[in-house]
């Protein structure tokens, strides 16, 4: 019974790790980076002796012409050609390459590099990519080939680029292929890459990793040398990725020392993952001649090692300042000796790490900058004429921010830079938008609504006809905490107070039936946000139309999903919560005469308007 | 036999501590986003606020029973956090610190991390001041999602929490419309749909009136009726009666004191000394106020401004000795708990005698 259970187990989970057995392995990056320069023969008869099944074709246009030749002795051997190095566009090297491909009857993965596009914005970007790269996707599916988008560094190289690309190009065939040795900067949050790229992987080639080795000279190290290795290869495994693992020659060694050694490592750490006792080292042949094991934290911050060694006792962590022991799990992975701290260490905090009686200070590294700093994209509420009892404006940013810092790098200055103080209400806690990428701020209300004490006494906090500066300095930090690109400034003149509710009679409404699109032009600025959620399109009977409804906080654009809209009676339906900048809502001021009987405001108030 | 003994109290302890966990708990780890807000309901129930979440949690803590330290004092607090949590006192905010009345233990909501690494966490202080994680991990807790806090960018910040009569009472400011409402839900948690909500508005010296989001608030009891004792964002302190807090109401709130220009209230407790209740304030400005509360049921609404930035309303002594207090709790029926940020930049939490 027990045994069946068992058996039953095992045969629903087949051991992952076979993704990283002999028979899944493809070698990539031999062909030009051979020391002994090896001819198609020569090069099968390595990888036959290796105990490769899988083959990726590099090439310089010097060894197109033995392309024919390479598949013939290949073949010989049993070897797949899984995929082959291919142009971006259909020149001849591309012909050629497909000729042979085709007489072979083969249906290699082709291995392209998204051309990095002259377009600025993400979407003129993607559309330049997806249409230079439609001719080879086209010519790929006639022979029943893939295509497999290569990430190398930049735009292009991006998880994210390489999945949208894909999928702009709309065809079942393409796909990605993912480099880890260029992809240094994404082992911070490696599941999350994976993850977008999902389904879309055809195939993932792996190296010896070290958190910043692209930038220490370390960028293509042997296999199970790097810190990182093992994480890599469970982050694969966890992905749920199943298909084949390329092994890189690329250091222009021997190609078969360097495969051997890289063999070597990648056995060493399935041991370690079948939690199999490591055995005793053997030295690289073509790793880094200085290479000694240090201390590393690894690149998502969620462990510290020490190695590539033979294992001698755990690692221990305690904070510098007062010897604390940090709380957490010491183990033995593979090579090296890991220490996984129970909450993610956090950049700068000075540690002491013990490993084998030797002790050594170590702080925690700050991350790798964003390739494009944060920025402020814009003000929201403050136009060029601000009326003084304005109550709030919006802070957009390019990229969520750290919070509680806002305050220290917001300041209000008036035309001759005299600063005007305690602008802003501060709040405990600051009022974010759910993405994290828009700050509300306040003017300090007890200044803006008149007859309390501090209007009183210090006066409102802007004047009419003054001219105002408001500046955001650089040096606020983002998420990753890093400054701002640039520091950000907005001019502006106080107008008189606006103390008019919004009324929605005023609207102009327009729209063009047969296109499904309804503009509705406001009699004055209203809060963007709020426009955004407060107002519909709704039907006669109050039935609503569905669509998607945008406000820049002078309009309302309405796009709407069933084109074209009916001929019929419509209503603009508003949510009497509206509020413009300064507080004043849909039939009611901000401030209002409390010895005046109140007017009855209905919870929404509608525009009718009539489609011919 | 000691065996034996040890495992039956143990047992006990756990049935005990079961038993005091509404029905409507469930066990697990609740997910919090951020912590920014805390309260203690009957029996050691901790309410959470999570703004980013739009929920407020309620956590049994099984800590009902205890009585508080004898001496407090924790000079570096934000280091003491920071070793306990593997980092230094620059990593640590402290959102809100609060002693569980059932127990006299001190628990505090804090943030590790800041931008993406921001992480919330609760801990305690036991009494020789030694912080320690409060781990969410399988509590048995319950939840409540604030209707509409949350749509599109929108979100609230939960400025202030509070249990009075059976009720929890979140106040809020939004991140888009000014019209804030203070919501009052019954606890435990039954009607989830529908928690009151209220839309409080703040008389200006008898002419004008506006939206007024509440700051923070304390219950108390003025002629045998309960009152939120409150700052407005605007205002420093009115009253508002608890039983004009009905769903879909307006209310407002009557000023009974302006404490002065460029000072922002942070944090209130009422206490009872020689037979007299009091308000104890903390200011961003102006020290800590006692407040005796025998004028509030005859607190006539301000209804002149108040001239050249000076205080007006009731009466009250500024405590001098107390600089830089930005959280207050009552310890037990003596003592105060006083969070302080020193100007060197360090926080100190300690036990003084309720002044």
């Amino acid at each position: 019974m027990f045994l069946s259970a068992l058996l039953a187990a095992t045969l629903l989970n087949p051991a992952p790790a076979t993704i990283y057995e002999p028979g899944n392995l493809v070698a990539w990056c031999v062909v030009p980076f051979d020391a002994k320069k090896r001819g198609p023969a020569e090069r099968a008869e390595m990888l036959q002796k290796l105990g490769f099944k899988k083959f990726a074709y590099d090439w310089r246009a010097e060894h197109l012409p033995t392309f024919d030749r390479e598949v013939i002795e290949l073949k010989k051997r049993n070897i797949e050609l899984t995929a082959v190095w291919f142009p971006a566009v259909m020149n001849a090297d591309a012909k050629a390459l497909l000729g042979v491909i085709e007489k072979h009857k083969l249906t290699p993965q082709l291995w392209v590099m998204i051309p990095e596009p002259a377009a600025k914005g993400d979407i003129e970007r993607l559309q330049e990519a997806v249409k230079a790269l439609t001719p080879v996707v086209e010519a790929a599916g006639k022979l029943g080939c893939r295509v497999s988008l290569y990430n190398h560094g930049g735009w292009a190289g991006e998880p994210q680029t390489l999945f949208m690309v894909s999928l702009f190009l709309k065809q079942p065939h393409v796909g990605i292929v993912y480099n880890l040795h260029h992809g240094h900067d994404k082992l911070d949050n490696l599941a999350g890459a994976l993850g977008m790229m999902g389904s879309r992987l055809h195939a993932i080639t792996i190296s010896g990793m070290h958190p910043n080795g692209d930038r220490t000279g370390r960028k293509i190290e042997v296999l199970g040398e790097g810190p990182e290795d093992l994480p890599v290869l469970r982050a694969i495994l966890a992905s749920g990725y199943r298909g084949p693992i390329g092994v890189l020659g690329h250091t222009d060694d021997d190609a078969e020392t360097r495969l051997a050694d890289n063999l070597a490592g990648l056995a060493r750490m399935r041991a370690a993952l079948a939690g199999k006792p490591p055995t005793p080292r053997v030295p690289t042949r073509t790793g880094r001649k200085d290479a000694k094991p240090e201390f590393a934290v690894s690149a998502d911050r969620r462990s510290i090692s020490y190695g590539p060694r033979d294992a001698s006792g755990p690692v221990s962590v305690t904070l510098d300042a007062d010897a604390r022991p940090m709380d957490g799990v010491a183990t033995t992975d593979g090579d090296f000796a890991r220490f996984t701290p129970r909450l993610k260490l956090i950049v700068g905090t000075p540690l002491r790490v013990t490993v084998g009686g030797v002790t050594q200070r170590l702080v925690v590294p700050a991350d790798r900058p964003p390739a494009t700093p944060t920025v402020v994209e814009k003000v929201g509420g403050l136009p060029d004429q601000v009326p003084e009892n304005t109550l709030r404006f919006y802070l957009h940013f390019s990229r969520p921010m750290t919070r509680g810092e806002g305050l220290k790098h917001v300041r209000l200055a008036n035309k001759d830079g005299d600063p005007v103080a305690d602008a802003f209400l501060d709040l405990a806690e600051e009022l974010w938008s759910a993405d994290g990428r828009r700050l509300t701020l306040l003017f300090d209300p007890a200044r803006v609504k008149r007859e309390l004490a501090p209007r009183e006494a210090l006066g409102p906090i802007l004047e009419v006809g003054r001219g105002y500066r408001l500046t955001v300095d650089a040096a606020w930090p983002d998420e990753n905490g890093f400054p701002l690109g640039a520091a950000f400034t907005k001019d502006f003149t106080a107008v008189r107070a606006d103390e008019e509710p919004i009324n929605p009679l005023k609207w102009k409404v327009e729209g063009d039936a047969e296109r499904g699109w309804v503009t509705v032009t406001f009699e004055k600025s209203l809060d963007a946000a709020l426009a955004d959620r407060m107002i519909r399109l709704v039907t006669a009977d109050g039935g609503e139309v569905e669509g998607h409804g945008f406000s820049s906080g002078e309009m309302w654009m309405f796009s709407i999903k069933a084109k074209p809209l009916p001929p019929g009676e419509y209503l603009i339906r508003v949510d009497s919560r509206l509020e413009d900048p300064c507080g004043n809502r849909v039939g009611r001021a901000f401030e209002i005469d409390a010895r005046k009987p109140a007017d009855d405001i209905p919870a929404f108030v509608d525009v009718p308007f009539t489609v011919k | 036999m000691k065996f034996t003994a040890r495992t039956l109290l143990a047992a006990a302890v756990a049935v005990g501590a079961a038993a005091t966990a509404p029905a409507e708990m469930k066990t697990g780890t609740p997910a919090i986003k951020s912590v920014t807000a805390l309260a203690f309901g009957p029996n050691g129930v901790l309410f959470v606020g999570d703004p980013q979440s739009a929920t407020v949690f309620a956590i049994d803590t099984g800590d009902a029973k205890g009585t508080p330290a004898k001496e407090l004092n924790v000079a570096d607090l934000g280091g003491a956090i920071g070793s306990v949590l593997g980092t230094t006192a620059a990593n640590v905010a402290v959102n809100d610190v609060k002693v569980n009345p059932a127990s006299g233990t001190v628990y505090l909501a804090v943030t590790r991390g800041k931008g993406k690494d921001a992480q919330p966490l609760i801990l305690t202080l036991d009494a020789t001041g030694q912080a320690k994680e409060f781990k969410l991990a399988g509590v048995s807790f319950d939840s409540l999602v604030l209707p509409n806090a949350s749509e599109k960018q929108r979100l609230e910040a939960i400025t202030s929490l509070g249990f009075v009569e059976g009720k929890l009472i979140v106040a809020g400011l939004s991140n888009e419309e000014f019209a804030s409402t203070l919501r009052a839900v019954a606890y435990p948690f039954k009607d989830k749909a529908d928690p009151t909500s209220v839309e409080i508005y703040h008389g200006a010296h008898g002419k004008y009136e506006t939206n007024a989001p509440v700051r923070t608030f304390v219950p108390y009891k003025i002629g045998g009726a309960d009152y939120l004792m409150a700052a407005y964002t605007c205002t420093p302190l009115v009253k508002v009666p608890l039983t004009d807090l009905k769903p879909g109401t307006k209310v407002k709130g009557t000023t009974i004191a302006e404490l002065g220009n460029r000072n922002r209230p942070l944090d209130m407790i009422v206490y009872t000394k020689g037979g007299a209740d009091y308000v104890l304030m903390a200011n961003s400005a102006r020290g800590v106020m006692k407040i005796p509360t025998d004028g509030f049921a005859a607190a006539e609404p301000l209804t002149a401004p108040v001239k050249g930035g000076g205080a007006g309303g009731v009466k009250f002594e500024t405590i001098v000795e107390l600089k830089g207090v930005m959280q207050l709790d009552k310890l037990d029926g003596e003592r105060a708990l006083v969070l302080i940020a020193n100007d060197d930049k360090t926080l100190t939490l300690k036990a003084i005698p309720l002044p």
